[in-house]
């Protein structure tokens, strides 16, 4: 049963995680240019696709607490952890991407917004490929951090 | 003996892939037919994500044959490998069309008529989510076949 409801608010919480995140970039990405080329495609996929990469690490803490909580038998706790680390990981997949156009600017030291008008795949290539190798670096630490708030029984060894 | 588990295993990972093969080609060939650049890709990305999903059960799965037959009940655990890649299989079937769901309702576009003009970004987002939904719940749905056999 447990096992059932996990899978349950895993997928609830996912598309939710994954429709409001593609909302969100997609009306950034709205913004800084004029129309869409493979350029701006190929950064909002990448942005998805790191997003997701933080999301599968940080879903394993998730179905951790998740147990943990509902075999103590406090299904509250249990869902309220669950959305907690859904809206940590969310808003830190979406301060990484903002965070990213700073790093490319520093790497490429180009105005990012105008080379992506002008269709430049190389630095939306170079800022994709960016962005998931730092979701790759930085979610299992990530996780790793997300577990330190919950309540396991100290070992008495 | 541990030769047949590989033969087993090998035939069901076959029968899998082939069913599998068969019923995304009827979806997208339901689509386009010849499939475009789009159609494709995500065709590729279900065939890919649907292989993952059988991989990572089959790590327990292998592990649950080997105990059964050093048990000396190879059949009943092959029949139990069966069950949970059944499973596997529907597991595919219902993320797919749930991808195809959340990118109706986000995206607001006809995604056949959009697939079928070649649209990249379309096929690109489908193919991201479904990968993303494979890798979120391979891991608890495993938990869950491995509760259920127990």
């Amino acid at each position: 049963m447990k096992e059932f409801l996990n899978i349950l608010l895993l997928l609830i919480l996912g598309i939710v995680y994954i429709v409001s995140f593609t909302k969100v970039i997609s009306s950034f990405l709205n913004k800084i240019v004029q129309q869409r080329n493979n350029a701006i495609i190929a950064l909002y996929l990448a942005a998805i696709g790191s997003a997701g990469v933080i999301l599968i690490d940080i879903s394993k803490i998730i179905t951790d607490a998740f147990i943990f909580f509902y075999e103590a038998g406090n299904i509250g706790k249990s869902i309220g952890f669950t959305a907690f680390f859904f809206i940590g990981a969310w808003v830190y997949s979406l301060a990484q991407f903002h965070l990213s156009f700073f790093l490319v600017s520093l790497l490429s030291k180009e105005n990012e917004k105008i080379q992506l008008n002008n269709n430049n795949i190389e630095i939306a290539l170079v800022h994709g490929i960016v962005l998931i190798i730092l979701s790759f670096l930085v979610g299992p630490a990530l996780s790793t951090f997300a577990s330190s708030f919950i309540p396991y029984p100290e070992l008495p060894f | 003996m541990h030769l047949l588990i590989i033969i087993a295993t090998l035939i069901i990972t076959l029968v899998f892939m082939f069913l599998t093969y068969l019923l995304f080609r009827n979806y997208f060939y339901s689509i386009i037919f010849p499939l475009n650049t789009a159609t494709r890709i995500f065709f590729i990305s279900a065939l890919f994500g649907s292989g993952m999903s059988l991989y990572l059960f089959s790590e327990s799965g292998i592990s649950l044959l080997n105990h059964y037959y050093e048990t000396n009940h190879l059949g009943l655990g092959i029949g139990v490998f069966l069950v949970g890649v059944f499973i596997c299989f529907c597991f595919n079937i219902v993320i797919f069309r749930t991808t195809i769901l959340i990118n109706k309702i986000s995206i607001f576009e006809n995604e056949h008529a959009e697939l079928a003009k070649g649209n990249l970004l379309i096929a690109g987002i489908q193919s991201i989510t479904f990968l993303i939904f494979i890798f979120l719940l391979s891991g608890p749905l495993i938990q869950l076949i491995l509760n259920l056999i127990q």
